[in-house]
């Protein structure tokens, strides 16, 4: 019996677990690092312990200060949720030995399965389809043997993680001159997240659709498969939308599939929540590609197509129930799809964005045939920090059908507030809506097909943000006025003699947008100008500080403003843009220095490459930052020689710090 | 409290006819402002900006808080002259960094901002505003000093500027002078007597003599930048108290020291309702005579000016031709006198003073609005004391305390002007309407009184009176008169503040009444209130 559950995660997993073991009338325990300790996660639990110490490896990573938080606490159990270490057999053996319930298989189960080179051989030997593999030794070492064994799998070729998951550590190297680079980052990869570098090669399966089968396994024996997902569009291999069913699968496939992963579950005894992964090729045959031991992030379009509570289940097979029949004879019913709202910018080769997150409203709710759900660890006011994962968000629909799941899911991530950091909603919403996606032709490749730069630009045309940009200056009008001290009753921007138009220039996703007004004595506008324009065409009604309204072309829309400094949030049917606001008396001197690079975004150095003296060419690698586990090169913008170096290895570092002054070339030079 | 009813027939031929002629009225008004913002020649100012340079009224705009009004003072001064509208500097109050300051630009497109006899008187106005309401003032500089062929109407009373500067600094009513050109001979003494002093790198030129002027005393040779140059003035001669680099780094500055000015108002602040009118101002034009012969009732003005048309007449069965009473314009109390039939007879100027005493008492601020033709003459009424009774109002507008605000939105000639307010008897602030006129007495009236006087003389020396010459003579008169009492001729002269357009009145009198507001507000004490 559970009577007090510690979920050993942190964001919207822990919140996830928390509701159902609420439900189940469990008392929960969180844990929490430093930045974490006012996060939604830690003050939703009964109870907080503190995990001291800002990265995982001193926080969420620690096995020791986990199983003394659950014994501190007084739990009795401990949920992994998915990442962290929820895969690590060790944990699983430590929690057994501190007397705690381990909500997940066995620890030789999550071991088998852990390394994918082990997970491969036994499907194998079990007549589960897999693809050739070759084994790197320890180190990476290049000897030539490698070289012909990688040749031999055909290039392009795959560099796994064993260990690894969500695409870290994964690299595509083309040919044999890049193996060696590949190697060595991908092991530097998973090495820092995983705490293990062993790394593998597979032949590179072109475009291929990935599909994964929910198992679910108890202690009296049972295995069924809760059918499949298809998690095919990816970026950077890994997913950022899932749906249930796929779109590929047949009803025919659909049994081959579910036999294959019962086969694989029960070959390994497993116990508990756990999901199958396969590629599905173009010519129709799959291959296994590995088990997560765990509870998947995309397990919520399962959820709603099934009607099952698959925490619940986790929770009640680890304490010994058997499946209950809906598990054991599972229904399907409509179409449930998920994205993952990310932090982060797809057109400028997805940049994780950190920082406040000033407002988050995502429109959720339940209607006769439809659900939007929400499963978020972030709320108004969160910090996005640069120490983990920057997903802020799953937001999952369930419709009748795939098209109006899309549909449904696409206007709810449209009507969503998300203030203060980028994210890749508009590519999302993109997505959602392109002709290819509705017809289910979807593989691993989509968004190689489909420049992110190009589907995920602002939803919001030049047109649109001219337009939000007037309703931004407008509304900063109205709550300057609210807030004056003197005349505040009087006309705004009133003049006996007026000789030019209150202005304000925007920065915007487009460039730069001025906006001009004037308002006339009885408090309507009188002019409008954009980009020195008179603009009679665009018409304002109701203005206040939060909301302006607009008409342009015979339509009205309400624009919704709100402001962070210099920053202003813009939310209207036509998109959401962020705008930021040219300052009137930009203080002399703050303007940076040409050839200055910035920290592109908070982040720990991790290599600096040049020092003061040395030439460097345009887009040479000057600094690399890690942030949120991937590292970020900082490329010189122009050739010339670097002047000053501000930075050193290990540093901490802001967004837009100066890292290193270049003195670019005169125009006459020879490089 | 009682709300005015309105009797305005918008339907009406009067109506119609009233709203057509001031409508053309205003027209006048916008094409002289307009002269006066285009500033110099075409290309002048086209040489100002090819030096990167902004215009006088970019860098007032630039100066105020983002969206707060601004109301810019004697904007047709030196209209009619030979010297450009406005009188090369521009000038108003507005708000920066949240305080309510006087500000000022020299426009150095219009004979290089040079000051010319009008823009001296303008300059004078100004500085009287800014004592009596406390104003803190910016005065952005660039000025080529005195007009030299008008040097002899300026140099001696223009000296007054430096003592009035002086003198405001020694009440405590600070001064800024952001310099953005030259500011040479004359010149130099207004950052000289500033309170703080910004000056731009590369731009500020601030010398008692330039290089030609020191050639010629001693010899000398110099260049801008030894005898004036403003990191000179920042490094080594002290009179520049900050350095900016580049003129909207110098509006920077200038908004930090007003900011830091810790400057606050001393006055009781709004207590009352500041609801709009009931009544909609834009009637306003329908409502002022076009003819000024025909009389409207104030009330109909008032309701289209004061809070929630909300009015408190005193007396109103008493003196019938002057309408007086309790308002607020944007929360701030006022009495109100304001002509109703244009002839003051001795019950209105007997109850004009009572009023004044009573506003007095409370400390009530005052708005006169004058329509009048003046005190009644004859011999029932001098025989009845109409001097005395005049007097009395009179002395008691001269002697009263509270802040008196006055709008001529009809006509406001002979006496009737002084006890009502004119000019001379400092008002704060006085407005005019476009159709309003003023004068020693009507056009027709004045010409009429020269041709009786001229027929008597001709008469008593018993020679022929030369009708036809009268006739000629009569109309040349009234010609000049009617000139010289329009609004503008008069607001070329200083004689008002401006002229206003009739729909700003609540807008522009409530500003005024912010403005007034930095002063505490006392009545004149001594006997109690004559119940006259």
């Amino acid at each position: 019996m559970i009577t007090k559950l510690l979920v050993a995660n942190r964001g919207e997993i822990a919140r996830r677990v928390f509701r159902t073991a609420r439900a189940m009338g469990m008392a929960t325990v969180a844990v929490a690092s430093d930045p974490d300790l006012g996060a939604p996660h830690a003050a939703e639990a009964d109870e907080l312990v503190r995990l001291p110490g800002s990265t995982p490896a001193e926080t969420y990573l620690r096995i020791d200060a986990l199983v003394a938080a659950a014994l501190a606490s007084g739990a009795d159990a401990v949920h992994p949720g998915y990442g962290f270490l929820s895969e690590q057999a060790d944990f699983a053996r430590a929690c057994a030995g501190a007397g705690l319930l381990f909500v997940g298989p066995s620890p030789e189960v999550i071991e088998a399965m852990g390394s994918k080179l082990a997970a491969k051989a036994a499907m194998a030997a079990a007549g589960v389809p897999v693809l050739p593999t070759v084994e790197v030794p320890p180190g990476g070492d290049l000897g030539a043997e490698l070289e012909r064994a990688a040749a031999g799998l055909g290039w392009p070729v795959l560099v796994k993680a064993s260990a690894g998951g969500g695409g870290r550590g994964m690299r595509i190297v083309e040919g044999p001159g890049d193996l060696a680079e590949a190697l060595a980052s991908a092991g530097r990869e998973a090495s820092s997240a995983f705490g293990d570098g062993t790394v593998f090669l597979e032949p590179y399966v072109d475009r291929p659709r990935h599909i994964e089968v929910q198992v679910f396994g108890d202690h009296q024996g049972n295995v069924v498969h809760l059918f499949e997902r298809e998690c095919s569009i990816q970026r950077r291999h890994q997913k950022i939308l899932e749906e249930c069913p796929s779109p590929a699968v047949s009803e025919d496939l659909r049994a081959e599939l579910g036999a294959a992963a019962v086969t694989a579950a029960r070959t390994i005894g497993y116990v508990g929540a756990g999901t199958v992964e396969f590629l599905l090729l173009p010519d129709g045959r799959f291959a296994f590609l590995e088990v997560n031991t765990r509870l998947q992030v995309e397990h919520p379009v399962t959820e709603l197509v099934t009607g099952l509570d698959l925490v619940r289940l986790q929770l009640e097979v680890a304490q010994g129930l058997p499946l209950p029949a809906e598990a054991l004879e599972p229904t399907r019913t409509g179409h449930a799809i998920e994205v993952r709202l990310y932090a982060e910018d797809p057109t400028r080769s997805w940049q994780p964005s950190a920082g406040t997150l000033h407002r988050f409203q995502v429109p959720e709710g339940v209607s006769l045939t439809t659900t939007v759900r929400v499963d978020s660890g972030v709320e108004d006011g969160s910090e996005i920090s640069v120490f983990y994962d920057p997903m802020l968000a799953k937001v999952i629909a369930h419709a009748p059908t795939r098209s109006e799941a899309a549909r449904v899911l696409g206007r709810a991530l449209a009507g969503a507030l998300v203030h203060g950091v980028t994210t890749n909603r508009d590519l999302l919403v993109a997505i959602l809506g392109e002709p290819e996606f509705l017809a289910g032709e979807i593989d691993t490749g989509y968004l190689v097909r489909h420049d992110p730069a190009e589907l995920g630009r602002p939803r919001a045309d030049a047109g649109a943000v001219r337009r939000q940009a007037l309703a931004a200056a407008l509304a900063g009008q109205a709550a300057r006025r609210s807030e004056a001290g003197v005349w505040a009753g009087l006309p705004s921007g009133w003049r006996n003699n007026p000789s030019q138009l209150q202005e304000t220039t925007f920065e915007g996703p487009h460039g730069p947008v001025a906006v001009g007004y004037r308002f006339d004595r009885t408090g309507g506008v009188a002019v409008v100008a954009v980009d020195g324009e008179d603009r009679p065409d665009l018409l304002v009604g109701e203005v206040t500080p939060d909301e302006v309204v607009l008409e342009a072309g015979g339509v009205r829309r309400r624009y919704r403003v709100s402001r962070q400094g210099d920053r202003a949030f813009v939310d209207s049917p036509e998109g959401s843009s962020t705008l930021v606001e040219a300052d009137r008396f930009p203080l002399p001197g703050s303007q940076l220095a040409a050839g200055a690079l910035v920290a592109p975004l908070p982040g720990t150095v991790v290599r600096v490459a040049l020092s003061p003296g040395d030439r460097v060419e345009v887009g040479q690698t000057v600094v690399a930052i890690e942030a949120m586990k991937m590292e970020h090169d900082v490329r010189a913008t122009e050739g010339g020689q670097v002047v000053e170096v501000q930075v050193s290895v290990g540093d901490q570092v802001e967004a837009g710090r100066l890292l290193v002054l270049v003195e670019a070339d005169g125009p006459g030079e020879e490089p | 409290m009682p709300v005015l009813p309105s009797s305005a027939e918008p339907a009406s031929d009067r109506f119609r006819d009233n709203r057509e002629a001031m409508l053309a009225a205003l027209e006048v008004l916008e094409e002289q402002l307009a002269l006066g913002r285009a500033g110099g020649s075409e290309r002048s100012v086209a040489t100002h900006r090819s030096r990167g340079k902004l215009l006088a009224r970019e860098r007032i705009e630039l100066l105020l808080d983002r969206d707060a009004p601004f109301l810019e003072l004697a904007p047709l001064a030196a209209w009619g002259t030979e010297y450009q509208v406005g009188a090369s500097l521009v000038a108003g109050i507005g708000v920066v960094r949240g305080v309510e300051c006087l500000v000022s630009a020299n426009d150095p497109t219009v004979r290089g901002g040079s000051t010319n006899p009008y823009t001296m008187r303008k300059s004078a106005r100004l500085s009287d505003i800014a004592l009596e309401n406390r104003l803190p003032s910016v005065s952005m500089v660039e000025s080529g000093g005195a007009d030299l062929p008008t040097q002899a109407e300026i140099f001696i009373p223009g000296g007054r500027a430096f003592r009035d500067l002086t003198q405001r600094s020694a009440a405590a009513v600070p001064s800024v002078a952001l310099v953005f050109g030259t500011s040479t001979a004359g010149g130099a003494y207004v950052p000289g007597m500033s309170d703080y002093v910004v000056m731009i790198e590369g731009r500020s030129k601030v010398a008692l003599g330039g290089p030609p002027l020191v050639k010629m005393a001693t010899g000398e040779e110099s260049d801008d930048e030894e005898l004036g140059g403003a990191s000179m003035h920042a490094r080594t001669s002290g009179l520049a108290d900050f350095l900016a680099v580049d003129e909207t780094d110098a509006v920077r500055l200038g908004r930090d020291i007003v900011g830091r000015l810790n400057h606050r108002k001393g006055g009781p602040g709004p207590t009352l309702a500041a609801d709009a009118p009931v009544h909609d101002p834009e009637e306003l034009l329908g409502i002022a005579s076009g003819d000024l012969r025909v009389p409207f009732d104030p009330r109909e003005v008032l309701g289209r000016v004061v809070d929630g048309s909300r009015f408190d007449e005193f007396k109103p069965l008493y003196g019938a031709g002057l309408v007086t009473g309790w308002a607020s314009i944007c929360g701030y109390p006022i009495g109100v006198l304001a002509n109703h039939r244009g002839v003051l007879f001795s019950e209105e100027a007997r109850k004009a003073t009572q009023f004044i005493q009573l506003a007095n008492q409370a400390d009530t601020p005052l708005l006169f609005l004058q329509n009048t033709t003046g005190y009644m003459v004859g011999k029932e009424y001098e025989q009845k004391g109409i001097i005395k009774d005049g007097a009395m109002m009179i002395n008691a507008v001269s002697n009263s305390s509270v802040p008196h605000l006055t709008v001529n939105i009809g006509a406001s000639y002979g006496a009737g002007n002084y006890g009502m307010c004119g000019r001379a008897y400092n008002p704060r602030f006085l407005f005019a309407w476009p159709n309003a006129r003023s004068s020693v007495m009507g056009p027709a009236q004045l010409a009429g009184v020269l041709s009786i006087v001229s027929r008597q003389s001709a008469q008593r020396k018993g020679v022929p009176f030369d009708e036809e010459a009268d006739a000629t003579l009569r109309a040349m008169v009234e010609a000049q008169i009617e000139a010289e009492s329009m609004p503008m001729f008069l607001s070329a002269r200083l004689y008002d503040d401006g002229i206003i357009d009739p729909r700003d009145t609540r807008t522009v009198l409530g500003l005024c009444l912010s403005v007034i507001d930095t002063t505490p507000i006392e009545g004149t004490r001594g006997y109690g209130v004559f119940r006259t």
